[in-house]
């Protein structure tokens, strides 16, 4: 558990350093210098109100919650029906809290007088709630492999994510990556170039990231193996 | 890869679920080992061999494989 919540602070000390990294680059982009930016960031109240609150809020109690489901569903000899409808109703619950969360951080502002949050803050948060509301109806809705209920019944995961299955990860994370490739370089790298007529230089770096992780992994693998 | 292990197992009066408990995977995993679609690992492949009381060999058949490679 104290590794866990390690982790889950780890976790979102990055997230909190991304968001001030992401709102200092707006900040220079209208026309700020770097030292006003870096400085003006950290004394903004929309800042730590509306963007450093929210994320705490949302994400420190959905990392801790993890643990939780994850026990519920791997307890053994609990009856197959009951541990599923529990993990929905869980989900459910913590759906709605997230909402609520979202619903203030985002109409909050027409009540305190501040200006309604900009496309890009209001997708952030607003992506939280999809991914809760896809969880949670796949969970109501979407009848669980009967191996993988059985394997978690039995406490013993291990036996549905065995050696087929990870193949099949493996398998599947390789496609991904390749059609990620295809969108990136398609979308936005053409995108760029010839609509919008900018230099893609995020789409590139995009692209070069990925291959330089996927080529350190490769070696990393190669020498495990 | 062609096998025997559906042979065996019915043989043996195992269900798919049955042999996949005893081997630790899921019964999909047996499914797609007796279809042909999925070679298991020579662990998981020993660990079979094992419960029919059968050599390696026994239940999975390589000639094929080993000579299209000309071996």
């Amino acid at each position: 558990m104290r590794t866990h919540l390690k982790r889950s602070v780890g976790l979102i000390g990055i997230g909190l350093f991304m968001l001030y990294i992401f709102k200092t680059l707006t900040s220079i982009q209208e026309g700020y210098s770097l030292g006003d930016s870096l400085r003006m960031v950290l004394t903004s109240l929309n800042f730590w109100l509306f963007l450093v609150a929210p994320f705490i809020l949302i994400c420190f109690p959905l990392l801790l919650f993890m643990p939780a489901i994850h026990r519920l569903m791997t307890s053994g000899g609990m009856n197959k029906t009951f541990v599923w409808r529990k993990a929905a109703l869980s989900y459910t619950i913590m759906g709605i809290l997230v909402l609520l969360i979202v619903g203030f951080f985002l109409i909050g502002p027409l009540f305190s007088g501040q200006p309604m949050l900009q496309w890009d803050q209001f997708a952030t948060l607003a992506v939280f709630w999809v991914g809760y509301a896809i969880l949670i109806t796949y969970r109501y809705f979407m009848k669980p492999d009967s191996d993988l209920v059985k394997a978690y019944e039995k406490g013993d995961p291990d036996r549905y994510n065995d050696e087929r299955q990870q193949q099949i990860v493996g398998k599947a994370a390789v496609s991904t990556l390749y059609a990620l490739f295809f969108i990136i370089f398609s979308v936005g790298f053409l995108f760029d170039m010839f609509v919008t007529h900018i230099w893609p230089v995020r789409s590139l770096t995009e692209i070069i990231l990925i291959v330089i992780i996927w080529f350190v992994n490769m070696q990393k693998w190669a020498k495990k193996i | 890869m062609k096998n025997r292990l559906k042979d065996l197992r019915q043989q043996s009066g195992l269900t798919q679920e049955d042999l996949a408990d005893r081997v630790g995977v899921s019964r999909q995993t047996i499914i797609s080992i007796e279809s042909g679609k999925y070679n298991p690992s020579i662990l998981l492949g020993y660990k079979i061999a094992l419960i029919f009381k059968e050599s390696i060999e026994g239940v999975f058949l390589c000639g094929e494989e080993l000579g299209e490679r000309g071996e």
